[in-house]
């Protein structure tokens, strides 16, 4: 048998760490600015979109079903992306390292996502005689401001993750860079971090209160999403399970994006220490869980919609799933579950860059697809006549609506100007952690294991 | 923290194989008393099938009731074998190792106690022909292979084959380690089922590669099997059983009350075969915080079972759950069912010193699965008693001592063959603990030693 020699793990220095990250940040080349005016342009584009629409006005829903598919698509998304880094805190995920800050900095977008939210909420019927969730709650306000409350409440605790988790190094920041805007603008943000033991008490048992609470505030934001802004407007929707299945799409889907976003990083940021195969073949796993759960809630509900065979039941199927909407089903399907799963239920392909990022890419494309199947069939219904209450079951199955050239440049607009945000407060927060790697390194050794080296980490309650 | 006490792996097979190779006096007493349980009834059955159905409480219109809620029990019971050892084996979770056996073997004893109940229930077990073959032969009329009962037997025959694998498989290399501190008979049949094993890499190969395809490949079993049990309520128009949620909402609820019976059995392993130096506070703990988690996933999805089910405003529904929430004594058990279930336990499980302690974690626990008990039964007898604008007959549903002495016994049953098992084979996994103790390491960290465990690079 041939003698296999094996290599002693490198584990780099803190110094290292901090010194490589630090200098990528401070580097804001041609290529990130070409990248920025593109994506600003973009985002430009779908505010033309939007004013197209809003001159057209509120009284024809269906002009924005394409709109609020968008917003659900980014909340679903990008706001998703916090949780990843809560969640694998919270279970204790060494890998999950280098990779919090970039999810945490998805934050942002939730400004954006809570100002789309507003006219959203216009564009929704009052809930007088038809089904809400807030049943007999008086007055719009009920739905209105309790959306605007949820959402911004997740919203803020994002931010407030984002900008507590980042203190530490935004004080490298203000030393590192003390002229610069940069380093001025650290200098508030930073609010006077030293690092003594108190502070750094203070900073972990927040990151862990903060991250359950979006833990578990997510999913009441797309409770209200599904029940608002979908089951609420089609009639005969009794689909207990949506809520759910938004949530699992909504962690899927952040995934996928979380994989893309590294693959890019690596790619054209130069991160490839940081984002390697431990971090794509830890996240490839729940992916594929993830995928398989697409499945398995969507099936969930198709097999009691099909036994029940209620009038609603049945017009419902033929709406969003056999007729008008069975197309963006199809291309769903293949994508968030049948190409998940006959890709990376080889490891080899889950152990690859390229594999999880391939996946992740159609992932998003599928979750993008499936949204417009969710809100822009809903929308699409049409109100009953003055006077009369919301019927239990569809009168007329509406055609399934293609997107207009407003409603194109409000989808591409909309995820340009999310892209454009995380591009901007990466240069403001580094988007590799310079202190949980740093952490990670001294919980890391090297030692002699057989007939191989290997790596020992240290897991700490 | 975790292996903080590192045992040689003689006295870890000292340890473990104490009861295989020696008989305690309290293991006679306990498996005579639970056998006696179990005589009684077997007894009742044998009562029931002579006297006919009218011995229990079952009457128009409540056909379901103890027997059907103890099948949905114990088949929740059974998400604990893969819940622990599958998924926690996939994600390595290091902590896995001494309940893993323990939860795999309860797995495969509960799945039989919960097959036993449709049997049971039909009041003519001889029934059970009509499920494979034709009900008439002559015009060759089928069981309906559309019907989610048709689904359920299926699906929980081919959990239990391949739960029986999955014991087997990781059961092995244990069992080679007795073949050779056996002699006559006991040495030849530990032989037979350690297949030859020597323990050379490529049989570790093998056994590994074999224990993450076999966790991998009973996980969509594990899934499919509650939900079909869902199924069998939600495809039918009962109101408030025709949910599009039941299917997570039965595998959480099953993980729940899995996981928590874990928790009951491993803490009573510690106490009965003096296992500290296996079981510990951190353990517990483990399991406590898995058990938060599901607790609240199962919280979210009861509370969209509730919203959605008003939603429609169908006076049908809402009669079902006025019924279950607010009219005695069904108010009463669903109070108790959500005391139990979550409202004492989850708060209490966030506290470290609760999770630690094994006193609390044994009465938390069996809080569950007592509270989860109760939230079968509530499924199905109110919904029954309301379930349509035709049942005239609104009469109520009291299990009778048959049906009690029934419950008790499948629960002794349960108890009687982990006791039985655990005579011939070890509970917990002699090769898993040694892999673990190869495993553990410390790292420096300021003045303090953390725990640590190798990874291979």
């Amino acid at each position: 048998m041939a003698h296999e020699e094996h290599a002693i793990p490198q584990v780099p220095t803190h110094q290292e760490i901090a010194s490589d990250i630090m200098a990528r940040f401070q580097n804001v080349n041609q290529r990130y600015w070409s990248w920025v005016s593109l994506l600003a342009l973009l985002f430009v584009g779908g505010i033309v979109g939007f004013v197209m629409r809003l001159s057209d006005g509120f009284d024809d829903r269906s002009n924005w079903g394409y709109y609020t598919a968008t917003l659900s698509f980014l909340a679903s998304t990008f706001l998703a992306m916090p949780i990843i880094s809560a969640g694998l805190r919270l279970a204790k995920a060494n890998w999950r390292r280098p990779l919090t800050r970039l999810t945490e900095n998805m934050a942002i977008t939730g400004v954006l996502i809570w100002f789309m939210l507003i006219p959203a909420l216009i564009a929704l019927p009052p809930t007088e005689g038809r089904l809400s969730v807030w049943f007999d709650f008086p007055h719009w306000m009920a739905f209105r401001g309790g959306n605007l409350m949820v959402w911004g409440t997740v919203v803020l605790i994002g931010l407030f993750l984002l900008w507590l988790l980042a203190v530490p190094d935004l004080a490298a920041v203000r030393d590192h860079m003390p002229a610069s805007p940069r380093g001025k603008l650290a200098r508030v943000l930073s609010v006077g971090w030293t690092g003594n033991t108190r502070q750094w008490r203070v900073l972990h048992s927040g990151a862990l209160l903060f991250g359950a609470f979006y833990l578990l505030l997510y999913p009441t934001l797309q409770t209200l999403l599904q029940a608002d802004f979908q089951a609420g407007l089609l009639p005969g929707m009794k689909d207990a399970i949506a809520p759910a299945t938004a949530l699992i799409n909504a962690l899927q889907g952040a995934v996928g994006l979380t994989l893309v976003v590294m693959y890019v990083m690596r790619r054209f940021g130069g991160y490839e220490r940081y984002f390697g195969i431990d971090q794509f073949w830890a996240l490839s796993k729940p992916l594929l869980a993830f995928s398989l759960l697409w499945f398995y809630f969507w099936w969930g509900s198709f097999i009691t919609f099909w036994y029940g065979r209620q009038p609603g039941e049945s017009e419902l199927i033929r709406f969003m799933v056999l007729d008008s909407y069975r197309y963006p089903l199809m291309v769903s399907f293949m994508l968030n579950f049948i190409g998940p799963l006959v890709a990376l239920v080889w490891n080899p392909v889950r152990r690859s860059i390229w594999g999880p990022t391939i996946v992740g890419a159609g992932v998003l494309v599928g979750a993008l697809v499936n949204h417009i199947r969710w809100y822009v069939a809903p929308f699409s219904v049409p109100d009953p006549p003055a006077g009369e209450a919301w019927p239990h079951v569809l009168p007329e199955i509406p055609a399934g609506q293609l997107p207009g050239a407003a409603d194109a440049l409000i989808v591409v607009g909309g995820i340009a100007g999310a892209v454009l945000l995380f591009m901007l407060i990466n240069k403001i927060i580094p988007v590799v952690s310079m202190w949980e790697v740093g952490e990670g390194l001294r919980l890391v050794k090297v030692r002699r294991f057989l007939a191989r080296y290997a790596m020992v980490i240290a897991k700490s309650h | 923290m975790y292996y903080r006490r590192t045992l040689t792996e003689a006295q870890i097979n000292q340890q473990l194989l104490g009861t295989v190779l020696t008989t305690p006096l309290w293991w006679i007493v306990l498996v005579s008393l639970l056998g006696i349980v179990v005589a009684g009834a077997v007894g009742a059955v044998g009562w029931m099938i002579n006297q006919g159905l009218g011995v229990t409480g079952l009457r128009q219109p409540v056909f379901w009731g103890f027997f059907i809620t103890n099948f949905i029990f114990w088949v929740g019971i059974s998400h604990a074998g893969v819940m622990i050892s599958a998924i926690l084996r996939l994600s390595q979770a290091e902590w896995r190792r001494p309940m893993v056996r323990a939860a795999e073997t309860m797995t495969v004893f509960a799945l039989m106690a919960s097959l036993a109940m449709p049997l049971v229930h039909a009041g003519r077990p001889w029934r059970i022909f009509y499920w494979v073959f034709p009900y008439d032969w002559a015009r060759g009329i089928w069981p309906d292979v559309r019907s989610p009962l048709v689904w359920d037997p299926i699906a929980i025959t081919t959990y239990l084959t391949s739960s029986m694998l999955f014991v087997y498989t990781a059961l092995i290399p244990d069992l080679a380690i007795i073949r050779d501190r056996s002699t006559g008979w006991r040495r030849s049949v530990y032989g037979a089922l350690s297949l030859g094993w020597h323990g050379n890499p490529r049989q570790w190969k093998i056994q590994g590669f074999a224990g993450i395809l076999l966790s991998a490949l009973i996980l969509p079993v594990f899934v499919s099997v509650h939900s079909i049990v869902s199924w069998d309520f939600s495809v039918s128009l009962v109101p408030s059983w025709h949910v599009t949620i039941f299917a997570p909402y039965f595998v959480i609820g099953a993980v729940h009350s899995g996981v928590s019976a874990v928790v009951t059995l491993m803490i009573i392993m510690r106490k009965l075969y003096k296992l500290e130096n296996f079981i510990w506070e951190e353990h517990i703990d483990a399991l406590a915080r898995l058990l938060m988690v599901v607790a609240l996933a199962w919280m979210f999805l009861f509370w969209l079972d509730l919203v959605f089910a008003l939603w429609l405003r169908e006076e049908q529904e809402i009669t079902v759950w006025m019924l279950r929430m607010f009219e005695p004594p069904w108010s009463w058990l669903f109070f108790l069912f959500f005391m139990f279930s979550f409202v004492i336990p989850v708060p209490l499980w966030m506290f470290r010193r609760v999770r630690r302690s094994f006193t609390w974690m044994l009465w938390t626990s069996l809080l569950v699965n007592f509270g989860m008990f109760l939230e079968r039964f509530l499924i199905i007898v109110p919904a029954l008693m309301r379930k349509g604008p035709q049942t005239f007959t609104y009469a109520t549903y009291r299990p009778s001592p048959v049906e009690f002495t029934i419950i008790f016994g499948t629960i002794a049953l349960v108890c009687f063959l982990l006791l039985i098992f655990s005579k011939f084979f070890p509970l917990i996994p002699l090769w898993e603990e040694k892999e673990g103790q190869l495993l553990i390491d410390h790292v420096k960290v300021g003045n303090v030693y953390v725990p640590a465990l190798v990874k291979e690079h």
